[in-house]
Formats: structure tokens, C-alpha cells, sequence
């Protein structure tokens, strides 16, 4: 009898075994996968627009937690090592990565933080913070701009890789949606190897390769995406609904409406690839200022200077670069869901208020750059004891207003309004002038460069005089260009390459420094002195070693392991 | 049944009833004749015959009770009442073992604590009273944030992931949603515990961490009884290491010693509560100037500027009112219990808040039919918690999931207010600033908790349910069916309001709307954020049980007893989570989601989960000399991988008893009595994640557009249980020292040692980042641990009117990481910034950091000098450490090392009960953590600002004695060696060992006194918990050993985590 009971037992577990089994596959009801949810044209715009916008610039990597994404810390580092800006945050060390060797004072004594030798040199300090523990805890710049590029191009592999698998997409469709993953591969690749001394050329959706290459074949990388896109670009006729519909679907719609974004047609996605392409070989060459001299060399860079068929590339590329009018690729932060918060999304919006509560002050070296009476500093900028900010080499006097300047027509910093500040992710009309501009003042065509310096400053309402035709020298109308480079192009991510590039993050040993400059230097005793002469010795390493994330998870392979780290250090 | 000896003539017949001390019979009482053969047992109902010798001596025993001797008078018929023994080897298990078995016949360790050995917690919670009471287990309260969980770690790490929460069940049920800190201890009859996957092996993929389980109280046999209880407490935090602010400053100051401003003038407070300007000494307003070696922070605020006690302005005195009443009573047929309790804690944080939990219980038993018994139980519990989100109210996402902390991130905001500002300082309109900073530097990382509390309004209300039914068949002597179904539900509703703060003049105007409270607000106009979480689990068991008793069954000569389980179990649960904000709230009322100016959702939310298993297992037990069991159970589950193969986790144990052989009894059994060596091995699993092994894509909105995204760590469909296996060997003892005496009668003694190896352990990999992700999750991991316990427990003294009994519980437990799959070192960064390290060959919890140099010649790894020797005098050692003369900088080593994990060398506690005539009782338990570390981290963040009171210490610096700010900041900033600011380092890693008297309770019941007809007890208790504690460790708490409750890695580090309460408690027990 019992035998019959366990039998009758068994059954019922068996048929309880059969009817759970079902139950198993519970998926996971809240996310999409790549194979169920992206079958169409919507599905898979929505996916190449997160692909780019989410895991290239949002929150693409756990450890970034300074402001949120990919502008408030990697353009901040820009403008940091530029000496535009100052920190007293340690988070992810702002307030060290850009402490100069050493300062001379107006007084011609040396002044060091600690009051001894020169600083230690920042290639040590970033090196010594090269490792995965130092990642982790927060202390290693070198890994940010690295892991997000290598997301962005990593997701537009996958977009690649996706185009195929939806059947239904038309000729046109699948065009813009490869010009899209190629121009955002180009874009990586561009960050990349202006921004460090080697990388990897990773083309293949999930899949990387140890064979780390210098930079110049990153460079050489991103020009050919760019260019891929480009020709892609030229295959689509102008008047095609489909590009207009698909393009309309890959830009958020929010940054379809800001006063430079919009939906570029195909020739002027061109222009802006020309831009990017004309600013590929700009900042990854030698142009030294040093102390205003043209004739300045530097003995030992990672980079060559340019030659006159150098200029003439930029010039001719940016000639046929973002024009007047063109829409660029920009965005302005969201009531809700913002791709950054509207008061931290990018380094501007986090140096402006009242310097008191402010993770960056916007520094000296910044504000000495305005000529006198130019309505940005006048409109966006107060300055007073209530904005007086000490910081070692970084104090200032000046706080960036954080709401609109009051002015419709002058340039606005800052404003922390939601969906007032608008940001630039690539080129905009402003860089491709000045491109332009220095390229002719470089050619030796000073007036027509200093023409195109002047309506660069009237399209931003600098209100100041023009200085085209009052027969300034070479040397002095290249002056003038750094200076507005400088200011126009503020928050945009490209001030430490202009540094390099002008030889100044160099140290004086080898030819370098940054010279005129203003500090506000307060002695351990007594009131603070401006000093309007100091000469700064950065000394910072010119293009990044390789983070150790990559290197230590990604081994070199053979031959190429020399290249992870910058040989000049 | 009557077992006939060979008889006698002058035998008589004696009938007798065993019932215990309620009355209710003992069925299956041993009696037995004491110095000769025979002996019997009683029936069902506790009856029963014996023939015996006049003045013979019996011994009546029964499981789980004290054996007693009972000399034979002239009578023919005995009564026998049997005391319940509340030591360890009589008593029976079912924990870890299926069927009901006696300690001394397992061959598995498990701990079982009863109610009477439970304190009175203020708080009423279960996992606050097994405190201690758990050999081995690492059982502590890491907060005294009211409604937080205790951290429990039983038997070593086996998860990283999964945290070290054991398996909880009440009466044979998963308790799953429900928290264990929710049920009402007064309900509550034992609790037993096993602790690894050695005797945790039946429960399979649920068992890895140990499982604990609660009985609820049953009806006694008798009329109706009523017991009420109600008791209040004074809470108050510990700070046993005198934690405060500085009470001297550096800064500038006047010749009447007034703090002056930039313009040389008194400091005074400005319109928004702040003094803007206050510099130091040397180097002016400037955050650097706390490294100027010239700085002394010597001066007393006894001028313009005043020092105030922050630590008594935030924390005060809460309080706990408890009262429960129960009703209980049983038939022959039936049993009831039925209860009603409420809880009402106030939080010691600004009395901001308060928790308040009602639990509605009933417990019911009915023999429908001969053989066949039903039972339900059911938990009802509503607690409301309208603590402030930030000062310890419930805060946000996956607070459904139960044993949440609460959000404290404000109760601590302060720690970086200067002391020379008032937190409860309100401005001309009676609001409070949100934040009080100086100089705009001091104070920089501050923020006012009182302005939360003006401005946060949090309100979470949720209903627990917890019913079981249970079916018991007794088909016949040889089959016991089983069923059991639970469910548990919980649903939570959790509303946060942040006022529109716009009208502030301190975050609107001075920090121009930058300043503010607020979650998902942009900016200072407030909001509204609702989160509903709703988590239904249900479980259902079904066993059968087959026993054999050779003897008796198959007339057998070999005393061989079998008892078989086949087992199914199902488990599923439907965790839901719905949440959503309106920003920007009205000045004026209505203040509702209606009257915000933009919504949105935050999260909509269904985690789906099932588990099912097969279980067998196998016993046979040897009389009284030994036994053997095995088995094995299978689980298939919803977050097994591709494929979703069964899971098959074997066990097998075996005890021996030499002490049940006859010749041992007569010798060395006289003193000892009792002997049981037992050795066990076992396999059990911890479930990954719900969706961990399905690869996605994230699903999100950018502005107003829809967008797919590539998750920065990828999933895997190949994902595995994580599996523990464990052995332990053990052995059970009775010594019976003085056998006849009053002193030491009987020693018991229990100890195991145990090791595993954890495999499979899931944690995601770091990856590449050019391969597009920066992490895998994998089953990636190996650990191991060991450890050992051992419990003794003596009745001290025993007589007529007075008894002691003491217990010692005494465990030490590792657990190191043995390999990572692709990498050596895992890193973590706790909440607090602290970092930590998962590295091979090291134990859990290791923190990494900078050391400071204890000698000029130290070396780095390479073996490279820090110190040229030619700098040597340069140099100096102070406290150990070498110091820089000219700028009194600690140095740091450039190279981080792991400085160390916190795991103690072992924890014991001792617990001591005094009795006199069941009247008077007293009773105490110390508990002593050794050898156990923690980061200080809080004591670090302090140090940023000079706040810390360390800073109005001396330290000696070539020759010269002063108060050097830059040597106490050093500790804290960056060198210029590039480790950077609030880096791990050294300094801030302290032995945290303590003593502390965990309970202290003296009750008196005037019941047998006042001899008042009806009431049987009447009993005064006053309870002093955590009222002293001995250590050395310099922060608030020595026992806030964890970032994070039931982290696996995140402990060891203090980061401004809530202190225990030291609570003063008085009580009335009223039994009718």
C-alpha cells in the first residue's frame, strides 16, 4: 500500500517537474535585446542614437562621477591643462593634474606649492596613478577619455553590425546609418589620438586586438572614417525623404531645435567632417608662440611642427568646413531624461556662480585673454572680492554668471537654465574660422586672417575693435588669434591641444613655457599681490601614456608594447 | 507499548502520566528502572505501567527535557512533571535534518536558542536578540538607524555578489519578503540555525550562507492564557570614542581674540547664516592654508565666535514603547495562539522621525481526523516609517527588496560644519540654512541636517503578510506525508516631498538655488517622488517520510532505526517596483503630484523568479551508538543559465556515540556522560541574480526620443549557481563533573571545525575597454574559508532556590579569495571612497592604500629609497612615522599595499543567568570582538577641514611642542606624491577590537509574593543594552564594521555609518 503511495507520490512530482520547466524561461521583461527589439528602422535609429549619445557621452563608465558624463570631466581636464580653469576638488585629482613645475613671479623669485624645488613633474604624478587600483579609486585621468572613445566606438561597431540584420531598411536608410557609426568612429578615433600617444584600431563589434599603434595611425584612422562617411554622404541625393527621416530619428529631437543644432543635409554633415579633419592634423602638430615669438622651437615633443603644405591642407579643408548657417552637433540639457544635468553637464556650467560653491573657478590665464571692453567678459563675467577665490596658482577674481548675460546677442558662457547652455561635440563655425584664420595669418595672408579673427568676434558680440587693416605684424595678428582661440572657444574641450600645440605645456628647458601671464599670488604672510607678468613651466606630458585598464587587460602584442607609454617621459 | 523485563514477585504495578510543566503530556517519555533492568514509555497521552520494586528509583526522560529521578513511594500511581532543558544536547532539531531529531543523534552542528534565552531588545527584533547568542556566527547590529537590518555572517563568504544573508524561514517556510527585524520576537518560541552547506545541503540553491529558521509559538494544553508585556527604553547612540570637533582654532584673529573677516573686523553672521570670510593665520582665506606649517590651531573660541557641540544638537534621546499582548490555550484536538504587539521607535537622530511597526499573529493547530493534523500560521504586520529620507528614512530604488538600510546620507552632513557655527541656528524668516560654509572653503563638503528636516517630509507605509498552512498525514506507522504552502507578501508605499525651498534665502540667494535638498529635482522648487514596491513570494513543500524501527517493526536484534525523505519544494517570487517624480512644488497648498510642473517615471519595474527542487535523504541511525545519513537534492531555476540544466547538491553525515555503549556508561561515563564525535560534507548554492544571465540592451529616454543602449558591463547566458562546498567535523559532550553536587553538574560542551570551498562565485570581470565594455559578469571567482566554534555551557550552580548557568560562545572564521578567472586583483570603492580589493591570496574585505614610512631607509617595492640619504636630516620620526621638518608632512609611501582587512581573530561571547526562587533573575552577556579592524573613514573626512579634534592636539616636530595643523592635514592630502587627497592610507586603520556589555537585565516577578488569584506572573524587568564598551578604536563605534548590511566585501570600513544605541529599558510582564 505504501509502494503505491510513493508511486502516486512520484507521479505528482514528475508532472509538478514538467509543468515548472515552462516557468524557467522567465526572460528579463524590462530591457530589450539587440535580437527581438532592434527589427526595424525605428528600433534600430533608437539604438544607434543611445549607441552614440548614452554609452559614447553619458554614463559610459562607472568611475566618472565628477559632474555626470563625458563633458564635465574629459572637457574639464581640456581646460584644466589649458589653464582656464582651477579646482580645489580632489575628485579624480582636478586640483593636481595642472599644477605647473614651477612659477617665476613679476619679482623674478621662483614660487613652487612647496616652497622648495620644482613640483613634481605631472608625467610622474599621472604614471604613479596609472594603475587599475588608482582607476578605481577615482585618481587616474588617463582612463576616462579612453573608456568612453573606445564605448563610442565600440556601440557603432555594433551598429555596423546590426545594419544587415533589419531586412526592411531602404538604400538610403542604411547609408545615413553607416555615415552615422563611421562619423562617430571617426570622432573617437580623432579623441584618441590627439589625446594619447598610441591606441587600437578595434573595428570588429565586441572584439578588440593587442596591437597598440602610435598615434598618427589612429589619426590616420579616424580621417579614414571620416572619410568613409563623407563618401557615403556624397552617395545620398540631396532631396532624399528617407536621409531626412532617418537623420531626423538618429538626432535626439531636443537638439534638432538649438540655435546651431538641427538636421544637417548631407553636404553639410561634409562640412562638419571637413572641420574634424582640418582639426586632425591643427592639434596634432607643432605650431610653437612661445612668449609671443614665432620663431619659437621646441627640442623635444611628440609631434612635428607645421609645414606650409600643413596650413595649406587646414586651410582648404576648413574653406569647404562648417559655413555660416550650417547645423552642427550640439546639445542642450532636458527638463527630464537630459543627456546631462543642466547645472554639471559640461565644465562651463560647473565653473559658473559664485565662485564659493564651485567644484571649477574660472581662472586668470582665461579672463587675460578678452581685449579691452569685450562685452563676454563684461556681460558674462562679475569680478569683485565676493568673487575672489584662492587657490595656489589658480586664484581668481573672477566668477562666470550662471544664467542668461542679459544680451541677445553676445555670446553666453554658461547659463544653467535648462535647455539654455548649448553644447558643442564636435566642430562648430567659430573653430573653423579660426582655422581659417590662422591658416591664412600662417600663410602669410595676416589681413584676411585677422578679417575672419574680427567676424569670429562680431559673431560672438565681443564688441571690440577690428584688427584687421591696422597693420599689425605677423607675429602680433597670431597673438591676436591665440587670444581668441582662447576665449571663443572656451568649454569646447580643445584648450589643452591649443597649449601643446603653441609649444607652452612644455618645459622652458626644452623651449616651452607660457609667458605675460597673470597670477594672484597670496604669500604665506600679507595681502595677496596681482602679479601681470608671471611665467609659468607646466611641464605637462604631451600626449597620454595608455591607461593601465587597457594595457594590463589588453597585453600589447609582441613589437608593439613600447608604444603604451609617451617615449618623451 | 510496554517492554516486559523478567519479573519478580514482589514487583508492583505502578501507573503514571509525564506531562511537562503546562501540563501537556510527553508522549514517548522514557522511563526506566535506575539501578536495574526494565523500563518503558509512556503513550500519546503520557501514560504509563511499570512494574517495579518498592522504593525503586526512576529515571524519566524525554527529548528536550531534563532527565529526573523520581524515588517510588507507597503509591501506585505517580504524576511526573518534566522541566524543558534548555541545554544544548537534549534538545530536538529540525533544521538541516527534515524530520524532528535529537541533538544527540546528529551528525550535523545546529544551534538552537529559545525564547526565554532571548533578551528584550528595545526594538523587539529577532536579529537584535541573537546577538551573540550563535557560536560562531558573526551576528552584529551595524546601525542604530531605527528599522535598519543587523548584519548577519554566519559560517564565512561564499558570494560576493550575493552578500552574506542566510536563509530565513519560519516554521518550515522561506520567509522571503517580509524582513526578519519585522516579526515580533513575543511570537516566537526558538529559533535554530545551521550555519554552512554542510548541514544547510537540504536546502540546495538557497543554503550557501546557512539557513536560520523560527518557531512560532503554539497554545499550550490548558485554559486560555494571557500574557502582556509592555516596556519603554531611552535610546542613545554610542560614541565610546568621544568623537567631537576641535575645540580650538587657527585662524585669524584680533587682539581680543574675535575671528575678523577680510577687513580686519569681528566676523559676524551675514543674512544667509554664514561668516563668508574666516582665514587662517598664514595663507589667508584659502583651503591650503591647513598645510602652512606655520598655523597652529591653538586658539580658544571664547571671543565673537563660539564653539558648539554638534554631536548633542543632532543626536538625542529616542525612545521605544512596546507592548504585546497574547492569547493562547489547546485541547485535546486543538491549539490557538493569538497575539497583538506594536512597536513605537522615535530616531535619536532629531527625534525626526519614527518607526512604528503593529504585528497581528495567529497560530493555529487542529487534529481533523486520527493521524491527520492542519496548521496555519499568519504574521500581519503594518509598519509606517516616517523617518526623513536622509536622516534614516526609507530612500529610493530596490527598497522594496526588504532588509534595506535607510537612507543616512544627511545624518552625518554635518561632520564638515565648523564647530564655530550653531546647526539649529535659524535665520530672520525662522528657516534653517541648508549650508554653513566659511571662507569658501570651510565647511565646503557640508550640509545642514536641520534644513533637511525642515524641508523633507518621507512617509513609507507597508503591509506585510506572512501565512503558512501546513497538512501532516501520519498514513501509518512507517509513511508521514507532508505539505506545506507559504506565501509572503509585502507592499510598500513610499511618498518623499522636498518643499520648494525658493524662499531660503541661504540656498536661493547666497548659494544662488545651488544649494538645495533634492533627489530628482534640477533645481530648489521641490518635489514629489512615489515609489511602490510590491514582492510576493509564495513557497510550497511536499514530503513524504518513511520510517522504520527494525526492532519493533521486523523484530529485528539489530537496533536499527531508518528514516527516509523524498522532497519537492517550489519557490516563486513577483517583485514589482513603480516609481515616479513631479518637480517643481507651489509655494502655497495644495502640495501634491498634481501641483508639480513636470512628471516623470523613474522606474516600472517586474523581476519574475522561480526555483524548484527535488530533494532525498537517507538516515539510519544505530541506537544509541551511531548513525549515517545521505543524500542529495536537485534545483532547476529561472537564473540558471542557458539551458537551465538541474543543479545537483549531494550531502552525507555520520555521528558515533561511544557513550551509548553499555561498557561506556559504567566507567568513564560516570563523569563523561555523554560523547558524539560527528563529521559531515555538503553541497549548497547561492541563486545569481534574477536577469544576470539574459543579455540586453538598456532601454532609456533621451529628452523626448526613446533609445537603445549598450550596457557598459555585459551579462551571461551561461551564468552558473555558485556553489559552496563545505565539511565540518564536530563532536557533542556532557561532562558530569560533580555529579550529586550543586556545582557543575553537567558541562556541555559543543564544538566544530569546519572549511569550504566556494566556486563558481559570480562578479563581473573587468574587460578592455576597447572591446567596447568595460566588464563581464562571469562565474569568476574561488574562495575558501575556515573556521571553527565552540560552545560551552554550564548550569554553574544549581540548588532548590537559586541557579546560575553560563555560556560561552567563542567562533573564528576566514575567508580568503583564491583565484579571479583573467585577473589577479578585483577593485571596489566603497560608499565612503575608501579603496578595496578583491585580490588572490588575500582575505575578503582587504583594503588597499598608501602606508606612512616608519624609518628614513624605507624602500618601495622596487626596493627604491624614498629618502635620499643625504636628506636624512631633513627628517624626523614622530609617533612612529617619518615627518618632514620643514612642512611637518606624515610621509606616505607612493605604492599602495594592502594595509589590512578588519576580519577579527575571533568572537565570544559570555552569557550568565542567575535565578533565585523563579522570583528574581539577572542576567548579563559580554561580547568580545578580537583582533578586528576598522578604517576610519569618517576620522579621515574630518581631517579635511581641521575639524577632527585630533587637531587641538600636541605634537612634538624637532624639539618644538604646538598644535601644527599642517602635521594632522598631511594625513589627509595629497603630499605631492600624487596619491591624492583622502587617499586610503595607514593612519586611519585602527584595531577596533571591544568588550561590551551587550545586556544587562534584572527582573523581579511579584506574581508568587502577591499570590494574587489569576495572575500568574508579575514581573518589573529593567534592561540596560550596550551600555559599556571597552576600546581603543577612537571613532563612535567599534561595531559599524560594515558599509553596507550583508555585504560581502564592504565591510571593515567606517564611513560615517550609524552607531549602535545604548538603551535603558523598563518592563512589565503581566501573565494570566
Amino acid at each position: 500500500m505504501s509502494k503505491n503511495k510513493l508511486l502516486f507520490l512520484s507521479l505528482m512530482l514528475l508532472i509538478g517537474s514538467a509543468s515548472c520547466k515552462k516557468q524557467l524561461d522567465v526572460g528579463n521583461p524590462n530591457s530589450p535585446t539587440l535580437v527581438s527589439d532592434v527589427t526595424n528602422e525605428a528600433s534600430l535609429a533608437a539604438f544607434a542614437q543611445g549607441a552614440v549619445y548614452v554609452d559614447g557621452f553619458q554614463q559610459s563608465n562607472a568611475y566618472n562621477w565628477l559632474g555626470n558624463g563625458y563633458f564635465s570631466l574629459n572637457y574639464s581636464y581640456s581646460e584644466l591643462l589649458g589653464d582656464m580653469v582651477g579646482s580645489t576638488d580632489a575628485n579624480e585629482i582636478v586640483n593636481t593634474i595642472n599644477i605647473p613645475y614651477y612659477v617665476i613671479l613679476d619679482n623674478s623669485t621662483k614660487y613652487t606649492s612647496n616652497g622648495g624645488a620644482n613640483n613634481e613633474a605631472q608625467a610622474t604624478q599621472l604614471r604613479v596613478g596609472n594603475t587599475r587600483a588608482s582607476t578605481a579609486a577615482g585618481y587616474n585621468p588617463l582612463y576616462y577619455q579612453w573608456c568612453d572613445m573606445y564605448l563610442l566606438n565600440g556601440s557603432c561597431n555594433t551598429i555596423l553590425a546590426e545594419i544587415p540584420t533589419v531586412k526592411s531598411l531602404s538604400a538610403d536608410a542604411v547609408s545615413t546609418i553607416q555615415a552615422w557609426a563611421y562619423f562617430w568612429k571617426g570622432y573617437a578615433y580623432s579623441v584618441i589620438g590627439s589625446q594619447y600617444t598610441a591606441g587600437l584600431i578595434s573595428d570588429v563589434a565586441g572584439a578588440t586586438n593587442g596591437n597598440y599603434l602610435i598615434k598618427d595611425s589612429i589619426i590616420a584612422a579616424s580621417n579614414a572614417n571620416f572619410s568613409k562617411a563623407s563618401s557615403i554622404l556624397g552617395g545620398i541625393s540631396s532631396g532624399s525623404a528617407d536621409y531626412t527621416r532617418v537623420i531626423g530619428e538618429l538626432i535626439p529631437t531636443t537638439y534638432q531645435g538649438t540655435p546651431h543644432g538641427g538636421i544637417p543635409t548631407p553636404t553639410v554633415w561634409i562640412h562638419n567632417i571637413n572641420t574634424m579633419l582640418a582639426r586632425n592634423i591643427l592639434v596634432n602638430k607643432l605650431s610653437p608662440f612661445v612668449n609671443g615669438s614665432l620663431s619659437a622651437t621646441i627640442s623635444k615633443a611628440s609631434i612635428p611642427v607645421m609645414t606650409q603644405s600643413d596650413w595649406q591642407n587646414v586651410l582648404s579643408l576648413a574653406t569647404s568646413g562648417i559655413q555660416t548657417g550650417d547645423a552642427v552637433f550640439t546639445a542642450t540639457s532636458d527638463p527630464v531624461n537630459s543627456l546631462y544635468p543642466t547645472k554639471d553637464g559640461n565644465i562651463t556650467l560647473m565653473a559658473a556662480g559664485p565662485n564659493s560653491d564651485l567644484v571649477f573657478q574660472p581662472g586668470l590665464r582665461l579672463t587675460q585673454n578678452f581685449n579691452a571692453g569685450d562685452q563676454r567678459l563684461a556681460l558674462d563675467f562679475t569680478a569683485g572680492p565676493a568673487d575672489t577665490f584662492y587657490n595656489d596658482y589658480f586664484s581668481t577674481v573672477y566668477s562666470l554668471i550662471n544664467t542668461s548675460n542679459g544680451s541677445s546677442t553676445v555670446y553666453n558662457y554658461s547659463d544653467q537654465d535648462i535647455g539654455a547652455y548649448e553644447l558643442f561635440f564636435a566642430g562648430s563655425w567659430e573653430e573653423n574660422t579660426l582655422m581659417m584664420a590662422e591658416a591664412n595669418i600662417m600663410l602669410g595672408n595676416t589681413d584676411a586672417g585677422l578679417t575672419l579673427v574680427d567676424a569670429e568676434r562680431n559673431y560672438q558680440g565681443a564688441g571690440v575693435a577690428a584688427t584687421a587693416g591696422t597693420g599689425l605684424t605677423q607675429a602680433q595678428a597670431y597673438n591676436q588669434l591665440v587670444r581668441e582661440r582662447r576665449v571663443a572657444l572656451f568649454g569646447r574641450g580643445l584648450s589643452f591641444w591649443d597649449s601643446r600645440r603653441w609649444g607652452w605645456i612644455y618645459d622652458i628647458t626644452q623651449g616651452g613655457g607660457s609667458y605675460g601671464n597673470k597670477l594672484l599670488y597670496l604669500p604665506s604672510t600679507g595681502a595677496s599681490v596681482m602679479n601681470v607678468n608671471a611665467t609659468f613651466d607646466y611641464n605637462f606630458m604631451d600626449y597620454w601614456d595608455i591607461p593601465a585598464d587597457e594595457v594590463i587587460l589588453n597585453p600589447p602584442s609582441k613589437g608593439t608594447a613600447s608604444v603604451v607609454t609617451n617615449p618623451n617621459y | 507499548m510496554l517492554v516486559t523485563m523478567g519479573l519478580h514477585a514482589q514487583m508492583t504495578q505502578i501507573t503514571g502520566k509525564v506531562t511537562d510543566a503546562t501540563g501537556t503530556p510527553i508522549p514517548a517519555a522514557t522511563i526506566r528502572l535506575k539501578n536495574g533492568k526494565g523500563g518503558t514509555s509512556a503513550d500519546l497521552q503520557g501514560n504509563f505501567t511499570l512494574k517495579a520494586p518498592p522504593n525503586a528509583v526512576l529515571l524519566i526522560s524525554g527529548i528536550g527535557y531534563e532527565t529526573k529521578e523520581v524515588k517510588l513511594g507507597s503509591s501506585a500511581t505517580i504524576a511526573i512533571q518534566l522541566s524543558t532543558d534548555s541545554r544544548s544536547l537534549s534538545e530536538v532539531v529540525v533544521t538541516g535534518v527534515g524530520v524532528a531529531t535529537s541533538k544527540k543523534k546528529l551528525g550535523i552542528s545546529v544551534e538552537a536558542v529559545t525564547a526565554s534565552q532571548l533578551p528584550a531588545t528595545p526594538t523587539a527584533s529577532i536579529d537584535q536578540a541573537l546577538i551573540g547568542k550563535i557560536p560562531g556566527a558573526q551576528i552584529s547590529s551595524v546601525s542604530g538607524n531605527p528599522g535598519d537590518p543587523v548584519n548577519i555572517l554566519l559560517r564565512g563568504i561564499n558570494s560576493i555578489q550575493g552578500g552574506t544573508m542566510p536563509l530565513i524561514m519560519l516554521d518550515g517556510i522561506q520567509l522571503r519578503t517580509t524582513d526578519l527585524n519585522s516579526l515580533d520576537l513575543s511570537t516566537i518560541e526558538r529559533v535554530e540555525v545551521v550555519q554552512g552547506a554542510a548541514s544547510a545541503a537540504l536546502y540546495g540553491a538557497q543554503g550557501a550562507n546557512g539557513v536560520i529558521q523560527l518557531f512560532s509559538k503554539k497554545g499550550r494544553k490548558g485554559p486560555l492564557a494571557i500574557n502582556f508585556s509592555t516596556s519603554y527604553s531611552a535610546n542613545q547612540y554610542i560614541n565610546s570614542g568621544h568623537v567631537n570637533k576641535a575645540q580650538l582654532h587657527p585662524y585669524a584673529t584680533d587682539a581680543n581674540n574675535n575671528i575678523i573677516d577680510g577687513s580686519g573686523n569681528p566676523d559676524t553672521l551675514n543674512y544667509a547664516g554664514v561668516y563668508p570670510y574666516v582665514a587662517y593665520t598664514y595663507g589667508g582665506a584659502a583651503r591650503s592654508g591647513i598645510e602652512n606649517p606655520l598655523n597652529i590651531n591653538n586658539k580658544p573660541y571664547n571671543a565673537n565666535l563660539k564653539w558648539y557641540d554638534h554631536f548633542k544638537e543632532v543626536f538625542q534621546t529616542g525612545s521605544t514603547l512596546n507592548n504585546s499582548i497574547n492569547f493562547s490555550g489547546a485541547g485535546d484536538k486543538a491549539d490557538y495562539a493569538f497575539g497583538v504587539s506594536n512597536n513605537h521607535t522615535v530616531s535619536p537622530v532629531m527625534k525626526n522621525g519614527y518607526v512604528d511597526r503593529t504585528n497581528l499573529t495567529s497560530n493555529v493547530g487542529v487534529e481533523l481526523f486520527k493521524g491527520f493534523k492542519l496548521r496555519s500560521t499568519t504574521q500581519i504586520i503594518y509598519t509606517r516609517n516616517t523617518m526623513v529620507p536622509g536622516l534614516g528614512g526609507p530612500q529610493y530604488n530596490g527598497y522594496g527588496y526588504g532588509n534595506q538600510p535607510g537612507g543616512v546620507g544627511n545624518i552625518f552632513s554635518w561632520l564638515n560644519t565648523p564647530a564655530f557655527y550653531q546647526l539649529n541656528a535659524k535665520l530672520s524668516d525662522g528657516t534653517y540654512p541648508a549650508k554653513q560654509v566659511s571662507g569658501n572653503y570651510l565647511g565646503a563638503n557640508a550640509f545642514n541636517p536641520f534644513y533637511v528636516q525642515e524641508y523633507v517630509i518621507g512617509t513609507d507605509n507597508r503591509v506585510d503578510v506572512v501565512q503558512d498552512f501546513d497538512a501532516d498525514y501520519k498514513l501509518s506507522k512507517f509513511v508521514e506525508l507532508d505539505a506545506k504552502y507559504g506565501i509572503n507578501y509585502r507592499s510598500e508605499g513610499d511618498q518623499v516631498t522636498y518643499l520648494n525651498q525658493s524662499l531660503n534665502v541661504n540656498s536661493s540667494t547666497y548659494f544662488a538655488g545651488g544649494t538645495y535638498s533634492g533627489w530628482y529635482a534640477p533645481d530648489n522648487t521641490g518635489e514629489i517622488d512615489k515609489f511602490q514596491y510590491n514582492n510576493t513570494f509564495q513557497n510550497f513543500l511536499a514530503n513524504a517520510y518513511i520510517r522504520t524501527d527494525w526492532e519493533k517493526d521486523f523484530h529485528s536484534k539489530l537496533p536499527i532505526t531508518t528514516s527516509t525523505q523524498v522532497g519537492f519544494d517550489w519557490r516563486k517570487t513577483r517583485y514589482t517596483e513603480f516609481d515616479t517624480y513631479g518637480l517643481g512644488l507651489p509655494l502655497a497648498p495644495p502640495i501634491n503630484v498634481t501641483a508639480t510642473s513636470a512628471q516623470g517615471v523613474i522606474e516600472d519595474y517586474v523581476e519574475p523568479f522561480v526555483t524548484y527542487g527535488y530533494l532525498v535523504n537517507q538516515v539510519i541511525d544505530f541506537g544509541d551508538y551511531g548513525g549515517i545519513a545521505g543524500g542529495f537534492r536537485s534545483d532547476f531555476s529561472s537564473a540558471f543559465g542557458e539551458g537551465s540544466k538541474a543543479f545537483t547538491f549531494p550531502h552525507a553525515n555520520a555521528y558515533f556515540t561511544p557513550s551509548g555503549f553499555k561498557s561506556w556508561e559504567d566507567g568513564i561515563g560516570n563523569t563523561l556522560s555523554f560523547v558524539k564525535v560527528r563529521a559531515a560534507y555538503g553541497q549548497a548554492g547561492i541563486q545569481p541574480g534574477a536577469f544576470q544571465r539574459y543579455p540586453v540592451i538598456n532601454q532609456g529616454d533621451l529628452g523626448q526620443n526613446l533609445t537603445y543602449s549598450i550596457p557598459s558591463t555585459s551579462n551571461n547566458p551561461n551564468l552558473g549557481v555558485e556553489v559552496s562546498t563545505e565539511k565540518e567535523i564536530g563532536t557533542d559532550l556532557s561532562i558530569s563533573a560533580a555529579k550529586q553536587g550543586q556545582w557543575l553538574n553537567q558541562i556541555n560542551i559543543s564544538a566544530t571545525y569546519w572549511e569550504r570551498k566556494s566556486k563558481n562565485v559570480i562578479w563581473t570581470v573587468n574587460t578592455a575597454p576597447s572591446q567596447g565594455i568595460t566588464g563581464e559578469l562571469t562565474n569568476a571567482i574561488t574562495l575558501h574559508s575556515d573556521g571553527y566554534q565552540v560552545q560551552l555551557n554550564l548550569p554553574v550552580y544549581k540548588a532548590k532556590n537559586f541557579s546560575w548557568d553560563f555560556t560561552i560562545n567563542y567562533g573564528h572564521q576566514i575567508s580568503v579569495l583564491d583565484k579571479i578567472q583573467g585577473e589577479t586583483q578585483i577593485l571596489l570603492t566603497s560608499n565612503g571612497g575608501t579603496s578595496q580589493v578583491l585580490q588572490a591570496g588575500y582575505k575578503i574585505g582587504q583594503i588597499s592604500g598608501y602606508k606612512a614610512l616608519t624609518s628614513l631607509d624605507a624602500t618601495n617595492q622596487e626596493g627604491v629609497p624614498y629618502i635620499a640619504k643625504a636628506d636624512y636630516g631633513n627628517y624626523t620620526m614622530v609617533n612612529g612615522r617619518v615627518v618632514d621638518t620643514a612642512r611637518h608632512y606624515i610621509q606616505f609611501t607612493n605604492e599602495t599595499y594592502p594595509i589590512g582587512d578588519g576580519n577579527p581573530k575571533f568572537t565570544a561571547s559570555f552569557i550568565n543567568g542567575f535565578n533565585y526562587k523563579g522570583m528574581l533573575s539577572l542576567s548579563f552577556q559580554f561580547d568580545w570582538i578580537y583582533g578586528s579592524h576598522l578604517y576610519n573613514q569618517t576620522k579621515e573626512w574630518m581631517y579635511r577641514d581641521g575639524i577632527h579634534q585630533d587637531f587641538a592636539k600636541n605634537v612634538t616636530i624637532s624639539g618644538r611642542t604646538a598644535q601644527f595643523t599642517s602635521y594632522w592635514s598631511s594625513a589627509y592630502y595629497d603630499d605631492g606624491s600624487g596619491n591624492g587627497n583622502d587617499a586610503a592610507r595607514d593612519y586611519f586603520y585602527e584595531s577596533s577590537s571591544f568588550l561590551r556589555l551587550r545586556n544587562l537585565s534584572l527582573g523581579f516577578d511579584a506574581a508568587s509574593i502577591l499570590k494574587i488569584s489569576g495572575i500568574k506572573r508579575l514581573q518589573l524587568v529593567l534592561t540596560g543594552r550596550n551600555i559599556w564598551t571597552k576600546t581603543k578604536y577612537s571613532g563612535m563605534d567599534p561595531e559599524m564594521t560594515v558599509g553596507s548590511p550583508n555585504s560581502s566585501w564592504d565591510r571593515t570600513v567606517d564611513q560615517s555609518t550609524i552607531p549602535n544605541i545604548k538603551s535603558y529599558q523598563v518592563g512589565l510582564n503581566v501573565g494570566f
